[in-house]
């Protein structure tokens, strides 16, 4: 079975926060690295079970979708 | 608008849009570029800018105390846009980002820095937390 932090879908709504901060962070002239840093960290504030290396793929699928629209 | 255009309009700064651009160029640097590079980066986006445009206009922004002349050990000078230092706090539930500035916390960090042995030059700091929930009294 496939756990949601696996899939990347998000019962728990966070991805509004973490698009946020990272977007946020990138328009006040933070280097993307930082904002993405950020941005992973709230994101395995949501989700500590996550592995670092899920958490970072998830959210990057998730800024990169936002960059696209 | 941008910080360091809204802060040039605050000093009463004419803006045109060859300004403009020099603004936007240094805005976005993540390094300390010299007038010659500046130049360049602003004649990628707006081939008519000219050389002694980019000159005036980092001599006036060295003036009026808006960009950060660095002259390193070298024959020329480099800029960088000279925004006021702050911190971010991130809330970790919204994903909002705050601003603040601290003078106590610009204290501590030269005195942790100079207790190591060290003058400081560059840091990194960011805040993360969550709204403090109201008590009920």
């Amino acid at each position: 079975m496939t756990d949601d932090w696996e899939s990347g879908e998000d019962p728990c709504r966070c991805r509004d926060a973490v698009t946020r901060a990272y977007r946020t962070l990138c328009e006040a002239g933070q280097a993307e690295s930082r904002a993405y840093e950020a941005a992973v960290r709230i994101y395995r504030f949501h989700h500590p079970e996550a592995a670092p290396g899920a958490a970072a793929g998830v959210v990057e699928r998730w800024i990169d979708a936002g960059t696209v629209h | 608008m941008i910080d360091l255009e809204q802060r040039c309009v605050d000093a009463g700064l004419k803006m045109t849009g060859q300004r403009r651009l020099i603004l936007q160029v240094l805005s976005e640097a993540q390094d300390h570029p010299n007038v010659e590079t500046v130049f360049e980066r602003a004649r990628n986006i707006d081939s008519s800018v000219s050389i002694a445009t980019v000159y005036r206009t980092l001599h006036l922004l060295d003036e009026m105390n808006l960009v950060q002349r660095h002259d390193f050990n070298e024959n020329y000078s480099r800029f960088e846009a000279n925004l006021d230092h702050h911190h971010h706090l991130i809330d970790l539930e919204t994903g909002r980002v705050i601003e603040f500035q601290d003078e106590e916390l610009e204290e501590l960090k030269e005195r942790i820095a100079a207790r190591l042995g060290y003058d400081l030059v560059d840091h990194r700091l960011e805040l993360y937390g969550r709204k403090m929930k109201k008590s009920a009294s």
